[in-house]
């Protein structure tokens, strides 16, 4: 089969041509609703992840030029996928609760999503660049979507500007790594040839410096973090989520293929990269906590523990080893289904509440149950309290810190230290939500409506995340197979 | 592969998803768990087989290949040491439900946290997993602070939000010691397994160095969960605020947790330094001050509930004696002698603070208040709940006859020889105890009676089997200390590999 025609075997160009026809529909006829188009991508994405399925194999064998299939990128896709699907699910609820969003609404997320499974594929610095710039330039829009709200507004325009410098800081980056070669590749797999021997000069190592900038504005690390509260404030809460999981998991992918074996993964200038990953952990975790204690608004707040969330899965990630890449991914997955689970809730609080203040939320647990018990299982989750899914992510970080005394670099104590003491005060915060719903009487005492299908999905998460929480094998079946079969040696 | 264990576990959870159901009253469907869980655990006590010892009943499940990120099992067993656990758990269960009223606020959700309470502590007994270990204890005390919290008096919230962190992050502390633990521990692969453990690791074969820092966090951790002096703070004002089956719950069973885990982990693997500087050391320091400060600031209550959770931080001390004395013989056979005192105590002291609070519950339910200088002479209208107060005052004192006695004075025994000097200071400590809980007996049944009993009609209590329930196994421990020593030395033996 030529390359040509395997451009079309791939899952992105489906998906892509299936966000298309769905624009070109949606344009020449006026009157569909929005909710049958979130029916439409839904199914879009339900197909895509068959075909990834069924694509694999056919893929795998190409030697990788520009995009490369192996387990991790496998693992990535279906992991963006899964997050578009339930987006999309609390979309479609949204929008039958608000009824303000247009159609583009449900088809903007896929262009996101096409970006988010081509930058899993990346196998070239310009390949991993048009596919990051496709995904931030779809949220643009979707962060801005209520244009008439000034809090939207704001948080469009700071992701704006703070994305367009993140950018700006990857070009530079890769415009250093471009010329430190004397043939000019951007290619990952020639420069880590060109790179083992002799060892690459300084200037590489400040376009590592640089490309960790560009990416620790995606995984909202400390010092690079000021836009996630106010953007995932005034963001539509259904984008808030896309925004809260993709763009932290882009930020990891990208992490490991570039640090875990990939190009920067010289003995050079690995030790550097895992002293950096190490204080940028210890400082998103420690800031991340102590502002998300005095937050009110839960989106907020979410914002806050996103940052501190940063910090852990940096911990876990700074050994730069296939431990680490294991501990990550595991937390990136029960991270997924925790925040998706808050999140829905949150959209319809704020909806049938009027707003997504902690005093919506007081004693919602008098009011609808299910809602209340959902939040406290997410909150839990999120906290990392055992029997839940979030315990075996900690958990797993921790893992991940200890086991690297072991190995190589740095004695992690210290940071391990840091980690515990956040863990613990990042219960205080979780707790708040949970002292409102439960602790406290409602205003009103009116019990809320809510269908069928939403107690559904919250019963599904809820049970995955206990389910996970006792056995995790299933997750790790995957994890591990993403890590064996990684494009690059470990 | 024997099932009784999980059954236990599973009793209660099928009970706690039953009550939203709304089929049968909340109160009698979390009767029948506790019924049921109790007779299963008599069971467990009855085929118990001595001549065989170690552990029994016991159901493994592999959770992850051999090689695996988390080598986790779904491991249950019992052996000498936490099967009487397991059955102080179950009467503990049962008298807390029986003592709790068919029309509180919001009962469903009371009462399935209640039973989730115990299925989390019959898991954290008898799991030999160190990841359910840890993790059941956990979900036992996600429901005590809610409880504390919706059903508290007091200052509730705060006093709820302070039990909360202070006992998360002294269970995060725990969790980075056993983490510790996993790593220093040199078996092949590494193992959360308790029996692997026992089996691959001998004397010494963790370093001293790493040993003494592993102990360090793993006293802290589990020196929070039990109130250790200075990580007491939480105990006092929660045990005041909670209702009587929460305060039951924790003090009686949920907080021998922390006794238990020193006693599996630390007595048989982790050897400590002796003498000036070393950590041993420390611990008997901070057990004297837990008796004979918590002692004095005992005394100086005036509400019968804070003196009770006070009392009960003390009597954590003459625990943590009975496991310093086994640290300082360490895997030698004189450390026996106190680690089984210390099973005794555990169950001892459970029952009777439990029966402690529930009485304590049933007089805060007649008067509003539990202060002392309100109350009094309260003899004269409810002969039978002093009876009982008074057979649980003197069981918590340690008067001959009942089961805290004969754990006491095993301690005192074995930790003479180790260190002399805190065993004064902690029969000293006896004679506090004597003094605080005869004065409240004093005050609240015997002096002249106060304007609020004497204006008020106040009723006897009439359901005495709760309380008959908790008195029953303490005498009998008593009067014959064999039915628990009998398969906890042979286990505490095994355990230390003697």
């Amino acid at each position: 089969m030529t390359a040509f025609w395997m451009v079309f075997c791939t899952p992105e160009a489906f998906l892509t041509l299936w966000a298309i026809l769905l624009l070109l529909l949606v344009s020449a006829r006026e009157n569909i609703h929005p909710r049958s188009v979130a029916t439409w991508s839904l199914m879009g994405v339900v197909l895509t992840l068959f075909l990834s399925k069924y694509t694999y194999q056919m893929l795998h064998a190409n030697p990788p030029q520009l995009y490369l299939v192996d387990g991790l990128s496998v693992f990535f896709k279906d992991y963006f996928l899964i997050t578009l699907f339930l987006v999309l699910v609390m979309g479609r609820e949204y929008i039958c609760l608000v009824e303000s969003a247009k159609n583009e609404f449900f088809i903007l997320p896929l262009f996101t999503t096409v970006g988010l499974m081509l930058l899993a594929s990346a196998a070239d610095f310009v390949t991993m660049f048009v596919a990051l710039e496709l995904v931030t330039i779809s949220l643009y829009i979707l962060v801005s979507y209520h244009r008439d709200s000034p809090g939207g507004l704001e948080a469009g325009m700071k992701y704006l500007v703070v994305g367009g410098m993140a950018t700006g800081f990857l070009v530079y980056g890769i415009a250093f790594v471009f010329g430190s070669t004397p043939t000019g590749t951007l290619n990952f797999s020639m420069l880590k040839v060109l790179w083992t021997v002799p060892e690459p000069s300084q200037v590489v190592l400040f376009a590592m410096v640089l490309i960790i900038a560009g990416i620790g504005f995606k995984i909202a690390a400390v010092p690079f973090h000021s836009w996630a509260p106010d953007v995932y404030q005034g963001a539509p809460t259904p984008v808030t989520a896309l925004l809260a999981v993709a763009s932290k998991s882009a930020g990891f992918l990208i992490l490991i293929r570039l640090f875990v074996g990939g190009v920067f993964a010289t003995p050079h200038l690995k030790p550097v990269a895992s002293d950096i990953f190490a204080w940028l952990a210890a400082a998103s975790m420690i800031l991340g906590t102590l502002a998300a204690l005095t937050q009110r608004n839960m989106k907020r707040l979410l914002g806050y523990s996103s940052i501190a969330n940063a910090g852990f899965i940096l911990m876990g990630l700074c050994d730069l080893n296939q431990c680490s890449v294991t501990s990550v991914l595991l937390y990136l997955a029960v991270y997924l289904i925790a925040l998706l689970l808050a999140f829905y809730i949150i959209t319809h609080v704020s909806v049938l509440l009027g707003g997504e203040d902690l005093r919506h939320f007081t004693g919602l647990s008098q009011r609808s149950p299910l809602l209340a018990f959902g939040m406290t299982i997410a909150m839990a989750s999120l906290a990392g309290l055992p029997p839940l899914a979030g315990f075996a992510g900690k958990l797993g970080v921790f893992v991940a810190a200890f086991s690297g005394h072991t190995g190589t670099y740095a004695d992690h104590y210290p940071l391990i230290g840091v980690g515990v003491v956040c863990a613990a005060a990042g219960l205080y915060y979780y707790l708040s939500v949970v002292r409102a719903m439960y602790w406290q009487d409602p205003p009103e005492t009116a019990t809320l409506e809510i269908s069928g299908a939403t107690c559904a999905t919250v019963l599904i998460l809820v049970a995955a995340l206990v389910v996970f929480g006792i056995w995790q094998q299933p997750l790790l079946d995957k994890i591990s197979f993403a890590v064996s079969s990684f494009h690059f040696d470990i | 592969m024997n099932l009784l264990p999980v059954l236990m576990i599973f009793v209660p959870v099928l009970a706690a998803l039953l009550i939203p159901l709304g089929l049968f009253s909340p109160r009698r469907v979390s009767l029948w768990a506790g019924g049921i869980n109790l007779i299963i655990a008599l069971k467990m006590y009855w085929m118990y087989q001595l001549d065989v010892g170690g552990y029994q009943f016991v159901t493994r499940i592999p959770l992850s290949g051999v090689h695996a990120f988390f080598p986790i099992s779904l491991h249950f067993g019992v052996d000498g040491i936490s099967l009487p656990l397991v059955l102080l758990t179950a009467i503990v269960t049962l008298a807390a439900v029986a003592v709790s009223s068919e029309n509180i606020r919001r009962a469903k959700e009371f009462y399935i946290y209640l039973l989730l309470i115990s299925a989390g502590a019959i898991g954290a007994f008898t799991a030999l997993d160190l990841f359910f270990f840890y993790g059941f204890h956990e979900v036992a005390l996600i429901p005590t602070f809610l409880m504390i919290g919706i059903w508290g008096s007091h200052d509730r919230k705060t006093v709820a939000t302070q039990i909360t962190l202070y006992l998360s992050a002294g269970s995060l502390v725990l969790l980075i010691g056993l983490l510790l633990f996993y790593f220093h521990a040199p078996t092949h692969p590494p193992t959360f397994d308790l029996v692997d453990l026992q089996q691959q690791l001998g004397a010494g074969s963790i370093p001293l160095a790493s040993s003494q820092a592993i102990f360090l966090l793993l006293l802290i951790g589990f020196g929070t969960l039990v109130s250790l002096w200075p990580f007491h703070n939480w105990a006092a004002p929660a045990y005041r605020s909670a209702p009587p089956s929460v305060a039951m719950m924790h003090a009686g069973v949920l907080k021998k947790f922390g006794i238990y885990g020193l006693l599996r982990l630390a007595e048989p693997f982790l050897p400590q330094m002796h003498g000036a500087g070393s950590y041993l050391n420390l611990l008997l320091i901070l057990l004297v001050f837990n008796v004979v400060w918590i002692g004095y600031v005992t005394i100086a209550q005036k509400d019968l509930g804070l003196m009770l959770g006070f009392s009960s931080v003390m009597h954590m001390g003459y625990l943590f004696l009975g496991i310093a004395a086994g640290l300082s013989f360490f895997r030698e056979p004189q450390a026996i002698i106190p680690l089984t005192g210390v099973v005794l105590l555990m169950v001892g002291h459970g029952l009777s603070t439990a029966l402690l609070f529930a009485l304590s519950g049933e007089i805060r339910q007649r008067l509003g208040t539990l202060n002392m200088t309100e109350i009094g002479g309260l003899a004269s209208k409810t002969p039978q709940l002093v009876l009982l107060f008074v057979i649980g005052a003197l069981a918590s004192i340690g008067v001959p006859g009942f089961a805290n006695f004969t754990g006491e004075i095993l301690i005192f025994f074995g930790s003479w020889h180790a260190s002399p000097c805190p065993t004064v200071f902690c029969i000293f400590g006896l004679i506090i105890s004597a003094i605080y809980m005869l004065r409240a007996v004093r005050n609240v049944f015997y002096a002249e009676p106060s304007q609020l009993v004497a204006s008020k009609e106040i009723k006897d209590v009439t359901v005495i089997w709760p309380y008959l329930l908790l008195i029953v196994p303490l005498l009998t421990i008593g009067f014959w200390p064999k039915t628990i020593t009998a398969m906890a030395q042979p286990s505490i033996e095994r355990l230390l590999g003697l």
